[in-house]
């Protein structure tokens, strides 16, 4: 008993001192940028030049706060994926949710409805398309078992979705349409603005509320369905409720910041391998990560080149490197 | 006193098989039931249909049918342990034993300190004790068996519905839990087990149920079940019932 008290508050001394050093980190990129030249600037510009300042509040801290929001519910949402189908190589990239949001978003696009609450909404509602396309097509498939029908459903859906856009992008305006969809793919927090994360924010904030509170609820939804169902939960409706939460925090983020995949893959895994598998832990510490991760990626991106890096290039690249490890290391499923 | 009552009980599978047939059976509290039947008689169909986890009017606990009561208040009185299970990720035996305590959470609740307790006490039960900051993935399959015993034993259910509860064991790991189960047993708990172990089934039960192919042939004490006709009716092949030493012994 007392180790196991030991053990968790050590748990929790380390989960506040991952926030801290995210918030710093936070705090740190507000002086990162191309103003007024590429690298660091000095804090003191702030106080004297009106233009550092408006930058400051109107431009960089609005994409700071949505990188955390973002880092948060998409690694938050790969953890919930993860668990709910006991695989840890899941994420809502893979079932068809970010593909579908990004035929959804493109489609508003070139239907010149570029407001962003439009394009939140059809990311949104292709997405969950996409998910239930991705669980519907599984359940008919006759090769293999469950875990492998509902990633090559997932493969299905993206593909059929990726040429949906593909058409759009043949249709679309060159000039206009086509570069807003071009850079979209890519990801990148440069949309951000007050306006436009208001509503991300407060959905994401939701998204990750709710998921937090059920986090040991996840845990029990990630054995086999009869145990769940004997342990008094209802496994079907939860599991979808949980999914369908987790669906809405992803596709509302990626309609403000694009595609930015491999957060939701790698940031849980590196989670799990840090603070155990537990979701009471690792959970938290999943969305911790995943804001420091985009935040360095955002940092690097914004700084590294004299044009910016798209994000989802950078995470994409980092996410590739780390996967190759991990399958590589012994132990998949995180430390005990 | 009956405790559970199933009456009339026929299941189709979707492919329009019929799993069950007209079953009906009264189980006593603290009783311990075998259904022993050979692979693809129904045995796991009967235990879906026990547990809940199959829907029927068919059933009932205490005089209430199994359909009224809450997803909870139902785990709080039917805990399963299954014949395996699929482990993903490497919770520790402590995290896993814990999650035998869901149907006491309130929702959107952790586990407390007293539930830690019980989940603590459950590992000792099963000689799992020391070993709480193991991983699951680690472990052999009569470990895992004990785990969920474990786990089902935290439950602190009335019933406890076993799957097949030694198939995959070898003799010591299935004399480790028969034992337990003889000690759960004695200590109040209601066991309901399906197996093909005719042995197993006698050494364990109070009363044995003989299902082959979805019907029920034969119900009642032990003794006065396990015969050579039934057996060799139930299995399909010639089957001996002998006393060895006060024991009997079927092969």
């Amino acid at each position: 008993m007392t180790d196991y008290q030991a053990q968790k508050r050590r748990q929790t001394l380390h989960l506040r001192l991952l926030f801290a050093l995210t918030l710093l980190f936070a705090l740190l990129s507000l002086f990162l940028g191309r103003y007024p030249k590429a690298g660091f600037t000095a804090p003191s510009l702030f106080f004297h030049d009106r233009l550092a300042r408006t930058i400051l509040i109107n431009v960089r801290l609005p994409r700071i706060i949505l990188a955390l929001a973002a880092g948060a519910v998409l690694s938050a949402s790969g953890f919930t994926f993860q668990l709910l189908f006991s695989n840890p190589l899941v994420e809502p990239g893979f079932l068809g949710v970010s593909q579908g949001a990004a035929f959804g978003a493109a489609l508003m696009i070139v239907l010149g409805q570029s407001r962003v609450a439009s394009v939140q909404l059809s990311a949104m509602v292709f997405g969950i398309l996409g998910l239930i396309f991705s669980y519907f097509l599984a359940q008919r498939f006759r090769f293999g078992g469950s875990l492998l029908r509902l990633v090559l459903a997932g493969i299905a859906v993206s593909a059929f979705f990726s040429s949906g856009l593909g058409v759009i992008k043949l249709v679309a305006e060159p000039t206009k349409d086509l570069q807003d969809i071009t850079f979209w793919m890519m990801g990148g927090l440069w949309n951000a603005s007050w306006k436009s994360i208001i509503p991300t924010i407060i959905v994401t904030i939701g998204a990750l509320l709710f998921l937090y509170l059920n986090r040991f609820t996840l845990n029990l939804l990630s054995v086999d369905e009869k145990s769940a169902f004997s342990l008094g939960l209802n496994p079907k409706r939860q599991r979808i409720i949980l999914l369908v939460v987790a669906t809405i925090g992803t596709t509302f983020t990626i309609s403000v910041t694009g595609l930015i995949g491999w957060v939701g893959l790698i940031t849980p895994h590196i989670a799990r391998k840090t603070f155990g598998s537990e979701a009471k832990a690792a959970l938290p510490a999943s969305m911790i990560m995943g804001s420091f991760f985009l935040l360095l990626c955002d940092g690097l991106g914004r700084t590294a080149l004299a044009t910016e890096i798209p994000i989802g290039l950078l995470t994409s690249l980092f996410g590739a490197v780390v996967f190759v490890i991990i399958l590589s290391s012994k132990s998949q499923g995180g430390k005990a | 006193m009956t405790m559970l009552r199933i009456e009339n009980l026929s299941y189709h599978y979707p492919n329009g098989v019929l799993a069950l047939n007209e079953i009906s059976l009264a189980i006593e509290r603290g009783s311990s039931v075998a259904i022993l039947g050979s692979n693809g008689a129904g045995k796991s169909t009967l235990l879906d249909h026990l547990l809940g986890f199959k829907s029927s009017s068919s059933l009932t606990l205490d005089g209430k049918p199994l359909s009224e009561y809450g997803r909870k208040a139902l785990g709080q009185k039917i805990a399963l342990v299954p014949q395996s299970e699929q482990i993903t990720f490497s919770y520790t035996l402590l995290d896993y034993t814990l999650f035998g305590r869901a149907p006491y959470l309130p929702p959107m609740g952790s586990p407390t300190s007293n539930d830690i307790l019980i989940a603590y006490d459950a590992l000792a039960q099963v000689g799992l004790r020391g070993f709480e900051q193991r991983s699951v993935t680690a472990l052999s399959g009569g470990e895992q068996q004990l785990l969920l015993l474990a786990r089902a034993i935290a439950q602190q259910s009335e019933v406890l519905l076993l799957d097949e509860p030694t198939s995959s064991l070898d003799p010591a790991n299935t004399k480790r839990i028969l034992n337990l189960l003889q000690e759960l047993h004695a200590g109040g708990k209601t066991l309901i087990f399906t197996t093909h172990d005719a042995n197993f089934a006698y050494a364990l039960a109070t009363d044995i149920a003989l299902l082959k192919d979805g019907s029920l042939i034969g119900f009642g004490p032990k003794e006065k079940v396990i015969k050579s006709e039934l057996l060799t009716t139930l299995y399909d092949t010639q089957l001996t019932v002998t006393e060895i030493a006060g024991q009997k012994i079927i092969f």
